[in-house]
């Protein structure tokens, strides 16, 4: 029977065994470098005199999206707890999968209480690390194997539908098919961190061309991802197009996010040469025996 | 022991359990797609009561929204500007001139947000080319919100939490594509709003 088949194939061997653990720790790694950048102000954020008003006491709401509303004494110390939990995960301890769980409750939690701190790049990271807690690369039971894949294949289906919802978007408005939504975004004060908007200001022609170089990137990217022998274009394309979005429109840790979420697409071939690299030998180690077993 | 990877593969046995597990797999999925989507598409056709679950389901948990420059870019920019009006002659300061917080482009950025937020509260219309001041009165949540968040700021900055405090939202209009006209400023100027005990 087909679906036998499928199920035997999801069940069979964890895809890009190397892909995801790289992927499962360079998730972590980025949530804890974005709280650790918040450092310097995390009294200001989730302080005793917060800057944000405790209005999330909504009759009825999870307790995660009132919790530090309600008990703001705690917000610093679900901080701490969470950055705990990120060098937990990172360094490879026993028990990280716990570990990543607290990560994505504190963060969820954390949100709620200053949700003006982050953009949508913790969002798609909180979906993303949700789904890392499923996934397990080293799997030998069937089952387990099973929902490894899927958990992975959540994880590319949540980006491909970034791209997609953002490209659909777009594509319903007129200034983005006019050509001039890039022009318009730089000029835009609060983008405009480095002070590039005058340099780009009478550049009507390179603004044009980045204008649509970024929406049929953002349009493609859905359906090219998927064949292989362009996917590695893609991904380099995308260092281009959201180092320029980190660096031109003064957006960090948006445009780090999402190239950092990119490994999740990177081919296991990449993947084992940059864990060689990183002398990942753990990683490598149970890869290769998995490989072995083939 | 649990058979290897290849044991299975090779066997290619799917047994009554793993059945039961890929079907509950698949299942949680494609709920959970499902529900992102209806919360990320909320004026698709859906029934109400599953446009329910699925925020009540995803909003506290896995709420994101990919809406950044679209689908139109806006076409004005706006600043936070706050006076205390206990002080006499006090200036209306911008929000990213108070001190008292460490330097951080963080602070910028969320100053720049709440102002942001304004905005959309006060349904600022960007293709409005009046340059006078507008004096507005809104109870809007998100403005007394930003009322909060600046009496905050003011008291990092002076030591204490003023008493009443004054937004002024200065907005400028980009100049068109490749046009020859500038751009221009607003002013509109929200009634002055006194904290509460709750404030503090």
């Amino acid at each position: 029977m087909m679906i036998d088949a499928i199920i035997a194939r999801w069940s069979g061997q964890v895809f890009a065994p190397t892909t995801q653990r790289l992927f499962m720790r360079g998730v972590v790694l980025f949530v804890f470098l974005l709280y650790l950048y918040l450092w310097p102000v995390r009294e200001a954020f989730w302080g005793e005199k917060a800057l944000f008003e405790p209005v999330l006491r909504t009759p009825g709401a999870w307790p995660l999206r009132r919790v530090l509303a309600e008990f703001p004494q705690w917000a610093l110390p679900v901080y701490y707890l969470l950055l705990v939990a990120c060098l937990w995960c990172l360094t490879g301890l026993r028990g990280a999968r716990v570990a990543r769980g607290v990560v994505f409750l504190a963060s969820v939690a954390l949100y709620h209480a200053a949700p003006p701190v982050f953009n949508a790049v913790l969002m798609l990271f909180h979906v993303l690390v949700f789904f890392t807690l499923f996934m397990h690369p080293w799997a030998r039971s069937a089952e387990a194997t099973l929902i490894t894949n899927t958990a992975f294949f959540a994880c590319r289906v949540q980006l491909v539908l970034v791209y997609a919802l953002a490209g659909g978007y777009k594509l319903s408005g007129e200034m983005w098919l006019n050509g001039v939504a890039v022009y318009h975004g730089l000029m835009l004060e609060r983008y405009d961190g480095l002070g590039l908007a005058s340099w780009f200001s009478d550049k009507y022609t390179l603004l044009k061309g980045m204008n649509y170089a970024a929406l049929a990137y953002q349009v493609l990217f859905p359906f090219l991802i998927w064949v292989r022998r362009i996917r590695v274009y893609l991904l380099l394309a995308a260092f281009g197009f959201h180092g320029f979005i980190a660096i031109g429109f003064d957006l960090l840790d948006f445009g780090l996010g999402m190239i950092m979420a990119y490994v999740v697409f990177f081919p296991e071939a990449w993947s084992r040469r940059l864990a060689d690299a990183m002398k990942f030998s753990s990683a490598q180690k149970r890869a290769s025996t998995i490989r072995s077993t083939e | 022991m649990p058979e290897s990877p290849s044991e299975h593969l090779k066997n290619k046995t799917v047994t009554r359990r793993l059945r039961l597990v890929s079907l509950l797999v698949f299942t949680a999925f494609l709920v959970h797609f499902s529900f992102t989507l209806v919360y990320v598409l909320p004026d698709v056709g859906v029934p109400a009561p599953l446009r329910h679950y699925s925020y009540r389901y995803i909003r506290p948990l896995f709420h994101q929204g990919w809406k950044l420059f679209a689908p139109e870019v806006p076409r004005c920019s706006g600043a936070l500007y706050v006076r205390v009006l206990a002080v006499p002659n006090a200036p209306a300061m911008k929000l990213s001139s108070f001190e008292g917080l460490p330097m951080h482009r963080k602070l910028r950025y969320v100053d720049d947000k709440i102002a942001l937020y304004v905005m959309n509260a006060l349904e600022v219309d960007c293709d409005d080319a009046r340059t006078d001041t507008l004096v507005v009165e809104c109870a809007h949540r998100t403005i007394r919100s930003a009322v909060h968040y600046a009496a905050r700021r003011v008291e990092r900055h002076t030591g204490s939490l003023p008493e009443t405090v004054q937004l002024t939202l200065v907005i400028d209009r980009i100049p068109p594509f490749g046009g020859e006209t500038n751009g221009s400023t607003r002013v509109i100027a929200i009634e002055p709003v006194t904290l509460t005990a709750n404030d503090d």
